[in-house]
């Protein structure tokens, strides 16, 4: 059986985008931090580590949507999430940098979910943004 | 299926690997994330801080 393309971009994503974008669900990260770096808090590591992720994802999207634009007529869906993105995530950026910063300086318990909840719509455009990525593939 | 799309799907999968290879390499490395892996990720932070992040041409709409 021969598998589609698709299915191999989406297993790359699963194996390397994820669990980078996901490690940061705070509270339940293992990540171990050498003593005398820029972190001390393994969850404002993870936060940072999903911010930079996703912008990276993001960035990549945006940049390949472009260059393959005329390849991509037939998925006008494709440049009207991009477009989204342009419009929206440097403002989503900047909700979730503003609640990491309060997060750092009062860690509660209000403040993380605050925070989780900012980054589950970074997480959301990664994953969409990821799901795009593969779209124009044979589906058989 | 066209030529120029697969020529784009490869491209999609081949962007997402270059653009992540730096944390995907940081997955691989075992032990503690050492002081210079903080620190830059640290610095990457701050640049998303400014609105030149944003401003690249990939971001603009035609």
């Amino acid at each position: 059986m021969k598998l589609p393309l698709r299915s191999y971009i989406f297993a790359l994503f699963m194996v390397f985008a994820m669990p980078l974008g996901l490690s940061s669900f705070t509270g339940c990260s293992s990540t171990q931090l050498a003593a005398g770096g820029a972190y001390t808090d393994t969850t404002l590591y993870a936060t940072d580590q999903t911010i930079v992720t996703t912008k990276t994802v993001v960035d990549t999207f945006l940049s390949w949507e472009k260059s393959n634009r005329p390849a991509l007529v037939k998925y006008p869906q494709i440049t009207a999430y991009a477009n989204s993105l342009r419009d929206q995530y440097e403002g989503w950026n900047a909700s979730a940098l503003a609640l990491r910063d309060a997060y750092k300086i009062n860690p509660t318990t209000d403040g993380l979910s605050k925070l989780n909840a900012a980054l589950a719509i970074l997480r959301t455009a990664l994953t969409e943004a990821t799901k795009y990525l593969a779209q124009p593939t044979p589906s058989a | 299926m066209g030529a120029a799309e697969t020529i784009a799907a490869v491209n999609a999968a081949l962007a997402l690997i270059t653009a992540l290879s730096p944390q995907i390499a940081a997955l691989t490395k075992s032990g503690a994330i050492s002081v210079e892996d903080q620190a830059a990720l640290a610095a990457k932070l701050e640049a998303l801080r400014s609105h030149e992040a944003f401003s690249g041409p990939e971001w603009q709409k035609d």
